[in-house]
């Protein structure tokens, strides 16, 4: 069997009359292609580098503006004409299809008890293609984990490659140690039919489809393992997991949006980790045209050793908290 | 003859039953994905005298859309079945309707083919005692007429 390129698996959701433009873009240009999009009454346009480009920009095509059939075609070529199986993901306006490719969708909301049941008039459709690229860790791995897994948090804004660096320090980490990836969205292995279409390590073990609070809980009672990997943290519940987690011995390393520490400061559940003790070092990543490349190394110790203060630079802010960040001096490299 | 597609189409309504608690149960408790129902219905016991499913992977590889795929299934094997054509257009209207609302959208609409079913059932059932006695009676009528013609 043909093995597809991510672009050539993306591509493969998008309505046939869209495709017939997005296949004349330069091999090189799909190379570096992040989404597509698909907005009713507007041309389809696709994402590079954090900036939204037209198709016309890239390739000799005739403008054409996507309806509503078009956006229905892609619709279902996403949820494979299976509405029922796809609920809770479109409650949460996403669906991640095979491949690892989130599917980002706008769309009218329908609210019972103030919370989203389903979504109805689909307006746009944003396909983010997932790529695996190893050694996009490599630095993460020899600065920060080489002597071990520790409690790791990627912040970054969205497509700063929060993820893809995420899935390789699981297929490096996950060849060493007993890890446990709790992957909600499906993004991380890219789970179909119960096999990681992604490489995620020989040891590793993946909750697919779980909510993290949950597979959390279940990783560790049935894998035991020394490490468990999640995307995207942020919420209340997810954050006492992660807490009750620290006292069962396990590193934890785990994503969340945030362009800068001051920005992480704001997510009250996020700094409430960070106080428990969950994470010993914080990277923060670039985007736009610096993508995956790590902007700072925030070293996090509690207050009893500020004893090594005079040799680092403290963050202001943190006086009042029970732990200080640290930031570890170092030249911008790519991650 | 006439007496045995009756009694064939008694099984093929059966086994058309069985198919649709077999989708109801699937998609209740697993929310499997169509095509992926197709797969468990061809590996469904039970449900062998409908002979379209077992087309219908086939059919799905060659059509992208589910309920096309389903309807050309159901129409290629038009010759094998002893289904009357309200029945065809009912299976038609399941694959019609699998996949386009949420799970408890798919069980309503699968009981509501289920009772259609039914009802063809009973009088498929009725038809075939009462025509499948005429028709036997007929036979050895016709039976007894050529012996004496014979004699």
């Amino acid at each position: 069997m043909i093995k597809l390129s991510p672009f050539e698996q993306a591509i493969g959701y998008i309505p046939s009359r869209v495709r017939g433009q997005i296949v004349r873009i330069p091999p090189s240009i799909k190379n570096e292609v992040q989404e597509i999009r698909i907005r009713i009454g507007r041309a389809p346009s696709i994402c590079i580098k954090g900036r939204e480009y037209d198709i016309s920009e890239f390739a000799q095509v005739q403008n054409i503006v996507i309806d509503s059939s078009d956006i229905n075609e892609c619709f279902n070529y996403i949820c494979e004409y299976s509405f029922h199986s796809y609920q809770k993901e479109l409650a949460q306006s996403y669906i991640t299809v095979k491949g690892g490719h989130r599917v980002g969708i706008s769309a009218s909301a329908i609210i019972k008890s103030s919370r989203v049941e389903t979504i109805k008039d689909i307006s746009g459709l944003n396909i983010r293609i997932a790529r695996q690229i190893p050694g996009s860790a490599d630095k993460i791995m020899e600065e920060s984990l080489a002597l071990g897994p520790k409690g790791l948090l990627l912040v970054g804004p969205p497509t700063c490659g929060k993820t893809t660096i995420l899935r390789d320090i699981c297929r490096q980490l996950g060849g060493i140690y007993k890890l446990s990836i709790i992957d909600e969205r499906g993004e991380i292995a890219a789970v179909y039919r119960g096999e990681p279409q992604n490489d995620i390590g020989r040891f590793s073990d993946v909750f697919d489809g779980y909510p993290k609070p949950i597979g959390i809980l279940t990783a560790i009672r049935v894998m035991s393992p020394q490490v468990i990997v999640c995307d995207e943290i942020g919420n209340e519940e997810e954050c006492k997991e992660l807490i009750s987690s620290v006292n069962s011995g396990v590193n934890i390393i785990a994503s969340a949006h945030a362009g800068s520490i001051d920005e992480l400061y704001q997510r009250k559940h996020i700094m409430s980790l960070i106080e428990s003790g969950v994470f010993t070092e914080i990277i923060v990543l670039d985007n736009g045209a610096n993508i995956g490349r790590i902007k700072s190394r925030i070293k996090v110790v509690s207050h009893n050793d500020k004893n090594n203060r005079s040799k680092h630079d403290y963050t202001s802010r943190n006086i009042d908290r029970d732990f200080a960040f640290i930031e570890i001096k170092q030249e911008s490299a790519r991650a | 003859m006439l007496s045995l597609r009756l009694s064939k189409r008694v099984r093929e309504l059966e086994a058309s039953i069985a198919m649709i608690e077999e989708l109801s149960l699937q998609i209740r408790y697993r929310a499997l994905p169509v095509y992926e129902l197709a797969g468990a219905l061809e590996s469904s016991k039970g449900l062998e005298p409908l002979r379209f499913i077992g087309m219908l992977n086939e059919h799905i590889e060659k059509e992208r859309n589910f309920s096309i795929a389903w309807s050309n299934a159901i129409r290629s094997c038009k010759d094998q079945t002893n289904l009357k054509e309200d029945d065809v257009k009912i299976l038609i209207s399941v694959g019609n309707e699998l996949g386009k609302s949420d799970i408890d959208g798919q069980i309503s609409t699968l009981s509501l083919y289920r009772d259609m079913l039914s009802r063809s059932l009973e009088s498929a059932i009725e038809e075939k005692h009462n025509k499948g006695k005429m028709y036997r009676n007929l036979g050895a009528l016709i039976g007894v007429g050529i012996a004496i013609i014979l004699i």
